[in-house]
C-alpha cells in the first residue's frame, strides 16, 4: 500500500512476535492499514485479536518485528528511541482505558503534561490546557484533582491531555470501557468533534459496540489479521 | 506561578529544611584557629642575633653573694643596716647581746686590777729585802775588813815577835860576845896585856849586853803576847765575818723570795689583763661588720632573734658588690661548644621579655657542674652545664640578685650532619 | 505548525526539564504518606548519622583538644616516648634551653600537664588536669576570657578553672571564683574562669603559672611535660620539628601532627570507633533501607502513571530527572531536618556541661550531605531502573 497524504498513519506488512518462554508467539501476521485524516477510525475485534498491539505499534510505543510503520511521513521503525519519544509527544495524543491521570496533579496540570514535557513554559502550558479543558466543559474543575471528578470527567481530562498539544494523530485505547453509557457517549462525542479536524486522525480501539456509531470507518481484526478494513463495506449505521 | 497558600504549604518543608541547614551551618564550630600570637611576648632572641644558645641565667653580685656569718651566737640587740643599704668595708652590720660578756669583762678587768695591785705590792717589798741584803753584804765587808785588820795586826805581831826575837838573839849574841870578851880579859895571863880600864869597859859592856839581852828577851815575850792577842783578834774577826756572811745569805734568800713573789704577781696581773683583753675582744666580736664594700642583699636577722654562729642555711646577712651585676649563665654542655669565649649575649628578665639587656662576657667557670634544678627536685639525669659569667650594668635596670634571666648567647650555628659532605673530587 | 521532521537526538532537552521537575515534585508532595515517610526516614537517619558522627568526632577530637587549645604553639617538643597529650613523661628542664638554642625557633616556652586531686573547702575531692603555662608568655591559656585570665593567674598559687567542668568539682552550681582548694597540701585560689575544649580524660582543667604548677606537684625528677615552640617567620613547622628532633633528640611534632596523634591514640586504644562506627553504620543502613524501599515503593505504585507518561512522550531522561528531583527533594528536606536536629542537639546541648565538648563540624555537615545525596541518588537510580526499562506499551494492556 502506498502512503498517501490523506493518511496520517500507515502500517505495512507488520508482523509482531512476542517471546513466550522458549517459544515465540506471533500476534500480528503481516498487517497493513492506513489511518485517514479527518476521520474517526475504530479498530475492533475480540480480546486478544491484536488490536491493542496495532495501536501500540501505530503510536510508536511498541516496535514491530518486521514491516514498516509510517506516521506523518516519518518511518517510526527507523527512529531512535529518544526521537520516537519526542515524536510521540509532539504528534500523537493518547487516551487510555484507565485515564492514567496522575492523581496528585490538578486537572489542568494533568492536561498540560505533554506540553510541559515538550518544554512549554509552565504558565503557557496551563493556559493552553485550561483552554482545551474549558472547551471540553471542564472549566470549573481546573484546579481540582482527578479523584474529585467522575469517571466521565476524568476521561475528558484525558482527552484534553491528548488534545492539548494539538496532535495530528490521537489514539484511544478502550476510552469508554470504564464509563457508563452516558459518559461514554459524551466522551465519544468529544472525540468525534476532535476527529472532525481535517489535520487530525483519530484511532479508537474498542470492543464497546455502543460507540461504533461514532466511527467513520471500522477495521475489524481477528487473530492478528484484518478481516475487514472497513473500506469495502458501507459505513456502519449510527445507533 | 502564583503564590498560593497551597504553594506556601508545599514550600514549608523545603524552606524549613533550608532554615535548619542554615542553622546547622551557622552553629558550626569555628575552624581550628592555629597560629595565634602568644598572649604575652615570650623570651626570645632578637632576629638580628642569628644563631643562639639559650640558657638560664642567674643574677648574682660581682662578688658573688657573701653570706656574712657571726663568730658568736647570741641574741641580736641591734641591727645597723637595712636591706639594700650600701655599706663600706668594716661597717657594723649588727650587734649581739653583750651583757654577759660585758660583765665578764668587768670581772676580768677587776681581777686584772687586783692582780696588778698584788703585783705592785709584791714588787714594793723587794727593795727592803734588797736593802737588808745589802746591809748584810756590808756587814760581810766590815767583817772581812776586821779580819784583814786582825790579820794585819797578827802579821805585825808576828813581825814584832820576829824582830823581838831577832833583837833578843842579837842581844844574846851581844851578851854572849860581851861575856866572852870579859872572860878573855879576866883570864888573860899578862894582866899588863889588857888595861884594867878595858876590862872594866868589857865588863860594863858585858853588863850592858846582859841587860840588853834580858830586855830583848822581855820584848820577845811581850811580842809573843802581842802575837797571841793578834791571833785572838783574827779569830774574833773571822767569826764575825762568818756571822755576817750568814746574815747576808739569809737576806739574799729573802730578796729572791720577794722577787719571785713579785714576778708571780706580775704574771698574774698580766694574765688577768690578758683575760680582760680576751673579754674585750669577745665583746668586740659581738658586733658583726661588713667584710667588703657592697650592698646588703638580705637581712635574716632582726632585733631579739637568736643568731647562731657557724654556717647557716639562711645566712644572717647576705651582701655583695652589685656594680656591675653578674649573670651566671648555665649553658648545656652539648651547646657549650658552640659558644666562644667573649661571645656577646642578651638577656631578658622574667616578666619582661621585650626588654633585652646587653651582657658582656666575663669568663667561663673552669669547672662544669651538674645542673642545679631551680624548680625544686633534683635532676637525676646527669646533665652538666658549663657556667659562663656575664656582666651588665644594673643602672636603669630593675634587676635583683637571684633573679632568673633568659639569656641568648650568640653562637655558631649548629652543624648538621648532612652539610658535612665529603669534599668534591674524593669520589672516583 | 507541526513540522513533519523530528529534531535530531542531539536536541537539548534542558528547557523541558524544569516543568517535569515541578510535575515530579507535585507528584511527590501529593502523596503525603510517602513524602513524609521519606523525609522523616532520611531525616531520622541523617540525625542518627550526623549526631553520632559529631559525638564520635567530638570524642576523637577530645584526644587532640589539649593540643588544639594551645593555638600559639606551632611545634610541640616532648619526650620520645610520649604518644598523646595526656601522657606525662616529663623532660629535663634543660630541654627548654636546648630547644631554644635550635636555629629557626622564634620562642620556646615550658608547659606542664599532669593530673592532680583537688580538695575543696567543702570537703569534696575531684581529679583535675593541672596545666602549668609559661609565667612569661602565658602560652597555653585558652583564648576565652584571655585578658582576664592573664591578670587573674598572676597571683601566688592562683588558678584559672575550665568553666565547662565546674560541676565536676562543685555540684551545687556555685561561682567558684574565690574558692580556695587544696592540691597536694598546697592552698590554691580559683581566681578566674575560662573555657577549654573538652579533653578525653573528661577532667576539669586547672591552669596555673608554670612555676606554681610544678611547685605544688609532688616531687619527681622532672616536671616539664612539653616545650611549646613558635617558628621564626618563614620557617615551616614541619621542617622545624624535624630539625629540633635532629638537634636535641627529643620528639618534636607540629601542632597538627600531635593533635592527630592524640586522636590516633583514642582510635587505637578505645572501643569508641567500633561502637560509634556501628551507630553511624546503622544510621546509614536505616537511611538506605528507608529511602530505597520507600522510593522504590513510590515508583512502583506510580509505575502505570510513569508508563502513561512514557507513552505520552516523556523521555527516560526526564523520568530519571523526575525521580532524581523527587529523591533530592526528600533528601534535602530530610537532611535539613536531620542536620538541623543534630545542630540543635549540639547547640542547645551546650547548656549541659557534659555535652559541651561536641561541636557541629563542617566536615560532618558536609559529609552527611554527600552521604544523603549518595543514598537518595542511589536509591532513586535503583528504583527508577524499572521505569526506564518499562515498555510504554504496557499502559495499553491494563
Amino acid at each position: 500500500m502506498t502512503p498517501t497524504s490523506s493518511q496520517a498513519a500507515i502500517i505495512d506488512q507488520v508482523i509482531k512476535e512476542f517471546p513466550s518462554g522458549n517459544d515465540v508467539v506471533r500476534v500480528l501476521h503481516g498487517i497493513s492499514m492506513g489511518i485517514d485524516y479527518g476521520k474517526m477510525t475504530m479498530l475492533v475485534g475480540p480480546s486478544g485479536c491484536g488490536k491493542t498491539t496495532v495501536l501500540s505499534i501505530l503510536s510508536g510505543t511498541l516496535s514491530a518485528t518486521s514491516g514498516t510503520v509510517t506516521v506523518m511521513n516519518e518511518r517510526l521503525d527507523r527512529l531512535r528511541t529518544d526521537d520516537l519519544v519526542r515524536f510521540r509527544r509532539r504528534k500523537i495524543g493518547f487516551i487510555f482505558q484507565q485515564y492514567n491521570l496522575i492523581p496528585t496533579l490538578s486537572v489542568a496540570e494533568n492536561a498540560a503534561i505533554p506540553l510541559i514535557a515538550d518544554g512549554v513554559a509552565w504558565e503557557d502550558a496551563l493556559n493552553q490546557s485550561g483552554r482545551v479543558l474549558t472547551h471540553l466543559g471542564l472549566g470549573p474543575h481546573l484546579a481540582k484533582f482527578p479523584r474529585q471528578l467522575s469517571g466521565g470527567q476524568q476521561q475528558r481530562v484525558a482527552i484534553a491531555r491528548a488534545l492539548a498539544h494539538n496532535p495530528a494523530l490521537v489514539v484511544c485505547d478502550e476510552p469508554t470501557a470504564a464509563l457508563d453509557a452516558a459518559s461514554g457517549q459524551a466522551v465519544m462525542a468529544l472525540l468525534d468533534e476532535a476527529a472532525d479536524d481535517p489535520k487530525r486522525a483519530v484511532l479508537v480501539v474498542t470492543h464497546d459496540d455502543r460507540i461504533f456509531s461514532f466511527a467513520d470507518r471500522i477495521i475489524r481484526m481477528e487473530d492478528g489479521r484484518v478481516i475487514d478494513d472497513g473500506l469495502s463495506s458501507s459505513p456502519p449505521q449510527k445507533v | 506561578m502564583k503564590v498560593t497558600p497551597q504553594l506556601l504549604r508545599r514550600l514549608a518543608l523545603p524552606i524549613g529544611a533550608t532554615g535548619l541547614i542554615g542553622f546547622a551551618i551557622l552553629t558550626l564550630s569555628p575552624p581550628d584557629k592555629a597560629g595565634a600570637a602568644p598572649p604575652a611576648a615570650p623570651a626570645s632572641a632578637p632576629e638580628s642575633q642569628g644563631s643562639v644558645v639559650a640558657a638560664l641565667g642567674l643574677i648574682e653580685p660581682s662578688s658573688e653573694v657573701i653570706e656574712v656569718g657571726s663568730e658568736l651566737s647570741g641574741v641580736v640587740r641591734e641591727v645597723f643596716v637595712k636591706p639594700g643599704d650600701q655599706v663600706v668595708a668594716g661597717a657594723p652590720l649588727f650587734r649581739l647581746d653583750d651583757r654577759a660578756l660585758g660583765a665578764n669583762l668587768e670581772a676580768q678587768r677587776a681581777a686584772a686590777d687586783q692582780a696588778r695591785a698584788n703585783s705592785a705590792a709584791s714588787a714594793s717589798r723587794v727593795p727592803g729585802l734588797q736593802a737588808n741584803a745589802a746591809n748584810a753584804a756590808a756587814g760581810i765587808a766590815q767583817a772581812e775588813a776586821g779580819v784583814t785588820t786582825a790579820r794585819g795586826t797578827l802579821t805585825q805581831a808576828e813581825g814584832r815577835l820576829a824582830s823581838a826575837r831577832a833583837a833578843a838573839d842579837a842581844a844574846q849574841l851581844a851578851f854572849a860576845d860581851a861575856q866572852a870578851r870579859l872572860g878573855l880579859y879576866t883570864n888573860l895571863s899578862d894582866p899588863r896585856a889588857v888595861s884594867t880600864d878595858e876590862r872594866d869597859r868589857a865588863r860594863f859592856a858585858m853588863e850592858r849586853a846582859k841587860a840588853a839581852a834580858d830586855q830583848a828577851r822581855a820584848a820577845v815575850i811581850e811580842a809573843e803576847g802581842g802575837l797571841l792577842a793578834a791571833r785572838g783578834g783574827l779569830g774574833d774577826a773571822q767569826a764575825r765575818l762568818a756571822a755576817a756572811r750568814a746574815t747576808s745569805a739569809s737576806a739574799r734568800a729573802s730578796v729572791s723570795e720577794g722577787q719571785q713573789t713579785a714576778l708571780a704577781a706580775r704574771a698574774g696581773a698580766a694574765q688577768a689583763q690578758a683575760q680582760a683583753k680576751v673579754a674585750a675582744t669577745d665583746l668586740d666580736r659581738l658586733t658583726v661588720r661588713a667584710p667588703i664594700a657592697g650592698q646588703v642583699l638580705r637581712l635574716n636577722i632582726r632585733v631579739g632573734e637568736f643568731a647562731s654562729a657557724g654556717p647557716l642555711a639562711d645566712p644572717l646577712v647576705a651582701m655583695g658588690a652589685v656594680n656591675p651585676m653578674h649573670v651566671r649563665v648555665q649553658i648545656d654542655e652539648e651547646d657549650a661548644a658552640r659558644v666562644a669565649a667573649g661571645a656577646p649575649a642578651q638577656g631578658s628578665l622574667r616578666g619582661d621579655a621585650t626588654r633585652r639587656i646587653p651582657l658582656t662576657f666575663v669568663r667561663f667557670e673552669p669547672q662544669a657542674l651538674p645542673k642545679k634544678n631551680l624548680n625544686g627536685g633534683a635532676e637525676r639525669v646527669d646533665t652538666r652545664v658549663v657556667e659562663a659569667i656575664y656582666a651588665f650594668n644594673p643602672a636603669g635596670v630593675q634587676a635583683f640578685v637571684g633573679q632568673q634571666m633568659d639569656v641568648f648567647v650568640t653562637a655558631r650555628p649548629i652543624k648538621r650532619a648532612e652539610t658535612l659532605k665529603p669534599a668534591a673530587g674524593n669520589g672516583k | 505548525m507541526m513540522s513533519g521532521k523530528v529534531p535530531p537526538s542531539s536536541h537539548n532537552d534542558a528547557p523541558t526539564m524544569l516543568g517535569m521537575v515541578a510535575i515530579a515534585l507535585k507528584m511527590l508532595m501529593g502523596d503525603p504518606v510517602k513524602y513524609f515517610g521519606l523525609v522523616f526516614g532520611i531525616g531520622f537517619s541523617t540525625l542518627l548519622m550526623s549526631q553520632q558522627a559529631s559525638i564520635f568526632v567530638g570524642l576523637l577530637t577530645w584526644g587532640a583538644n589539649p593540643v588544639l587549645d594551645v593555638r600559639q604553639a606551632q611545634v610541640w617538643v616532648m619526650d620520645p616516648r610520649v604518644k598523646q597529650p595526656d601522657q606525662g613523661q616529663p623532660m629535663s628542664d634543660q630541654s627548654l634551653y636546648r630547644v631554644r638554642s635550635v636555629d629557626g625557633v622564634a620562642w620556646a616556652v615550658p608547659y606542664a600537664r599532669s593530673t592532680a586531686t583537688v580538695k575543696t573547702s567543702q570537703g569534696n575531692i575531684a581529679a583535675i588536669t593541672l596545666v602549668g603555662v609559661d609565667n612569661q608568655s602565658m602560652v597555653g591559656l585558652p583564648e576565652d576570657n584571655l585578658a582576664n585570665s592573664m591578670a587573674a593567674i598572676r597571683g601566688r598559687n592562683a588558678a584559672i578553672l575550665d568553666a565547662n567542668k565546674i560541676n565536676l568539682i562543685w555540684a551545687d552550681g556555685r561561682n567558684p571564683i574565690g574558692e580556695v582548694v587544696e592540691i597536694n597540701d598546697n592552698r590554691v585560689v580559683i581566681s578566674g574562669l575560662t573555657t577549654a575544649l573538652a579533653n578525653f580524660s573528661g577532667l576539669p582543667t586547672l591552669y596555673m603559672k608554670y612555676t606554681d604548677a610544678i611547685a605544688i606537684t609532688p616531687p619527681e625528677r622532672n616536671k616539664l611535660s612539653f616545650v611549646l615552640v613558635g617558628a621564626k617567620p618563614g620557617v615551616e613547622p614541619e621542617q622545624l620539628a624535624r630539625h629540633i628532633t635532629e638537634v636535641t633528640g627529643l620528639k618534636a611534632l607540629t601542632r597538627q601532627q600531635f593533635a592527630a596523634a592524640g586522636t590516633q591514640f583514642i582510635v587505637e586504644n578505645t572501643g569508641i570507633p567500633i561502637s560509634f562506627g556501628a551507630a553511624i553504620g546503622l544510621g546509614i543502613l536505616v537511611a538506605v533501607v528507608i529511602t530505597a524501599l520507600t522510593l522504590a515503593m513510590f515508583v512502583a505504585e506510580n509505575l502505570k502513571n510513569f508508563g502513561a507518561l512514557k507513552a505520552i512522550g516523556v523521555t527516560n531522561q526526564q523520568i530519571l530527572l523526575m525521580v532524581l528531583s523527587q529523591a533530592l527533594l526528600v533528601g534535602f528536606i530530610g537532611y535539613g531536618i536531620g542536620i538541623g536536629g543534630t545542630a540543635a542537639f549540639l547547640y542547645f546541648g551546650q547548656a549541659d556541661p557534659s555535652l559541651r565538648g561536641f561541636k557541629a563540624l563542617g566536615e560532618i555537615v558536609f559529609g552527611s550531605a554527600v552521604l544523603v545525596m549518595l543514598i537518595v541518588v542511589g536509591s532513586a537510580y535503583v528504583s527508577v531502573r524499572k521505569v526506564l526499562k518499562l515498555d510504554p506499551a504496557v499502559v495499553f494492556r491494563g
